[in-house]
């Protein structure tokens, strides 16, 4: 059974992960119909990607709570992917606050920098992909001497397998998400392919704890593309708080699969975690924080669902 | 010497000074928001309601851009400052865990706020949204405040060092989170940081006044001049008063600390000199003027107190920060004075109906503006350099919590670059922004459709 502690990491990681793909098929959508994302896509993400970015410090900080002896290990292992996140991270930022409010000039148009964010966000999940797939696999890094090597990392297929396979999901799903005008049939085949390249190569990164858990996100994620195919279930696909919730859902399934284990099957992670008075700690903040949390989601969400914001040509904003 | 260490420190001493420079504007953008909305509601002014209007469009600006940086350095932390991490990690991650939900407040506040504007039938409703919204940025800082404020005064924990590795037991992460100096900073770090952002607001307002090309235009910035103005001085007010206390808490918990920052080179004693100005060179001090008894009179609040005040000679055999936290201290004492003084001014001439808005006074906001940044700026390195050579006082130093990978130096030089090109264009495009529209035809527009709710 997971421990609660790495139970709510999990937690926490699988609602960043919910959040940080919508933001991955968006970069999908903006970069291969832009103008069918400017109705579909910019009315979700535009309210949305500052919560992301909240998410993802939240995990940070849960992490380090969770198992503070690993930070050194991180941090030099890491160094580089983590400085070069932090430089494309402030530009992701950057650029789609400057398209949001772009202007109307000579120099920069609005398309110009939603694609930049686009292109961003593409190497931004590449970065994350890489460091949390060499965690799983452990392979490239060097334990005592904390060091990490990219041309090994490379040469496993199934860390490339996992990261390709991935990014192939992330564009399946994309159409389904954003209801984007593509052949009814391409998002499920999109995605069988991704699962298949992704979860085979998941199964051979180390061994699998509970391989029979990865049954659970295998079904939830097909069933998205699935329900799209029909009139009658479309909506429920296309429902962006279903759609969230499952993918949260499998990415917690995926994580309990190879729970406790890391670095391809080298390193327990009950063997590094914080003391137990700091813990109990966090768990009381995390349930006091996180129903706070709920309310404000709560309240976002009906907000969100009743109205839209919309974008006109100038930058100039309202909601409808 | 230029080590790793070294880089690293100057890399997060950088980030750390942009980030700042965002963030008390974000900090005093929030808080006088909420005025200006309540103000638009209660007195049903079309003024305030398109001051904050434009305030909203530029928060979400500096949050976008402040929030980045904010991640930047929560990263950094553990990027550059392992051990240290190792530390907090074990002991005093809560603040940081508590700032999050603080984080979380602001950004889903601030996004049904400025995003969901017209949604809100009752106006108060949305205005609550603002409350949030300065609620989680204050919050924000106060958490964050506590992890300083364990640096300069750790609890909650005893250690060993073995072989060269900190050992720690003992945790108690509430005794660590209620550090002895966690209420005088938080209380001088929230004042003063407001009291900064202020200013600068205001001096945006000044110059905005001064640029108008109408009498409509020129009512609307006065009004903000009136806010910023009240805003500013009750916080400048608050910091003197939490600065003061602060001061008195160095000279029992971080008494080499104190001496450096008073240049008190001397043996501990009664009766101090205050020092004004003044560097050491060689062993003496020159270039200061000593003011005979006036530290002790200042610290104990006595002409004739016995009481003595540290002073550095009694503390050679342990290390001395950096000596010129002492001018870096005297500019934020001095500098936060005329400030304050001409804060008081321009408040007695608002509240007397005198013209505020002459040329000498606008020239005076401006220079308050970026004085009050100095002035800020100036504390922060007082606070950081006179801990040194400690991270965690007295526990762990710099150096030992340093990751001392060689990786760090050409990223680190692409990060500041980066900066570099990042602050200054946030500055600009929110500007930029707010600029490209014409007051007149905004004030027109809400005028057409401006109607309160208050049921």
């Amino acid at each position: 059974m997971i421990q609660v502690e790495v139970a709510l990491n999990a937690i926490i990681f699988s609602m960043f992960f919910a959040l940080i793909s919508t933001e991955l098929m968006a970069a999908s959508a903006i970069t291969l119909k832009y103008e069918e994302s400017e109705k579909k896509v910019f009315k979700f993400l535009v309210p949305i990607w500052e919560i992301t970015g909240t998410f993802f410090v939240f995990y940070a900080v849960n992490i380090e709570a969770l198992v503070p002896s690993a930070i050194p290990l991180i941090a030099y292992t890491f160094i580089s992917y983590i400085l070069i996140f932090l430089i494309l991270y402030v530009g992701r930022n950057a650029a789609i606050i400057s398209a949001e409010f772009i202007w109307k000039n000579r120099f920069v148009k609005k398309q110009t920098l939603y694609r930049i964010y686009a292109f961003i966000t593409y190497l931004l999940g590449i970065l994350i992909l890489i460091v949390y797939t060499a965690l799983l696999s452990g392979v490239g890094i060097n334990y005592s001497a904390r060091t990490f090597d990219i041309s090994r990392f490379l040469l496993f297929l199934p860390d490339d397998g996992f990261i390709i396979g991935s990014a192939i999901l992330i564009f399946g799903l994309a159409a389904v998400f954003y209801g984007l005008r593509v052949n009814r049939y391409l998002p499920l085949l999109v995605t069988i392919l991704g699962l298949i390249i992704s979860g085979y190569s998941f199964t051979k990164l180390g061994d699998l704890s509970s391989p029979l858990l990865l049954v659970v996100p295998v079904i939830l994620t097909l069933s998205l593309p699935a329900m799209w195919l029909f009139n009658k279930t479309r909506k429920i696909s296309e429902n962006k708080i279903v759609f969230q919730g499952l993918m949260a859902v499998s990415a917690f399934f995926l994580i309990y699969s190879i729970y406790p284990w890391l670095l391809g099957r080298t390193l327990n992670i009950t063997s590094i975690l914080n003391y137990s008075v700091m813990q109990t700690q966090i768990f009381y903040t995390t349930i006091i924080g996180g129903t706070i949390l709920l309310v404000l989601s709560i309240m976002f969400f009906r907000i969100f669902s009743k109205n839209s914001v919309s974008l006109s040509e100038d930058g100039e904003r309202g909601s409808s | 010497m230029v080590t790793i260490a070294n880089f690293d420190r100057f890399l997060m001493g950088f980030t750390l000074a942009s980030h700042i420079l965002i963030v008390t504007l974000s900090i005093s953008i929030a808080v006088t928001l909420s005025f200006m909305e309540y103000f638009a509601i209660r007195k049903k002014s079309v003024y305030y309601e398109v001051l904050s209007k434009r305030l909203a469009k530029a928060l979400i600006i500096f949050f976008a851009v402040g929030t980045a940086s904010g991640t930047v350095l929560a990263v950094e932390l553990f990027a550059l400052w392992p051990q240290f991490m190792v530390v907090i990690g074990h002991v005093d991650i809560l603040p940081f865990y508590y700032e999050v939900f603080a984080f979380f407040l602001e950004s889903i506040c601030l996004v049904l706020y400025v995003y969901y504007w017209d949604y809100f039938k009752n106006r108060y409703h949305h205005w609550l949204l603002s409350v949030m919204i300065a609620a989680g940025t204050v919050l924000s800082a106060v958490f964050i405040t506590m992890i300083n404020a364990f640096m300069n005064t750790p609890s909650g924990f005893d250690y060993t060092y073995v072989n060269g590795q900190i050992v720690l037991s003992n945790i108690n992460p509430l005794a660590a989170v209620a550090s002895s100096s966690a209420f005088n900073e938080i209380s001088h770090v929230v004042t003063g940081t407001l009291t900064a952002g202020s200013f600068a607001l205001m001096a945006y307002f000044a110059i905005n006044y001064k640029r108008a090309h109408s009498d409509e235009a020129r009512t609307m910035y006065s009004m903000g001049i009136k806010v910023t103005a009240f805003i500013a001085l009750v916080s400048i007010v608050l910091a003197g008063i939490s600065g003061d206390s602060s001061m008195r808490m160095l000279m029992t918990l971080q008494p080499v600390k104190y001496a450096a920052i008073e240049l008190n080179m001397f043996h501990t004693r009664a009766y101090a000199p205050e020092l004004l100005g003044g560097i050491y060179i060689n062993g003496v001090v020159k270039y200061g003027i000593n003011i005979p008894g006036l530290q002790s009179m200042i610290a104990f609040l006595s002409l004739n107190s016995t009481q003595k005040v540290p002073g550095l000679l009694s503390y050679t055999n342990v290390p001395w920060p950096p000596l010129f936290v002492h001018l870096t201290f005297d500019t934020m004492v001095g500098g936060g004075t005329l400030v304050g003084l001409f804060a008081l001014f321009l408040v007695y001439r608002i509240i007397r109906g005198r013209n505020f808005t002459g040329n000498y006074m606008l020239f005076g906001m401006l220079i308050a503006g970026i004085l009050a940044e100095v002035v800020y700026d100036s504390g922060w390195v007082t606070d950081e350099v006179g801990r040194q050579p400690w991270i965690i006082y007295n526990v762990m130093t710099v150096q030992e919590a340093a990751n001392t990978s060689p990786a760090v130096i050409p990223l680190g030089i692409a990060i500041i670059a980066f900066y570099f090109l990042v602050v200054p264009f946030t500055f600009y495009y929110s500007a930029k922004v707010l600029r490209n529209e014409s007051v007149e035809k905004e004030l027109e527009k809400e005028r057409s459709k401006f109607t309160v709710d208050t049921s």
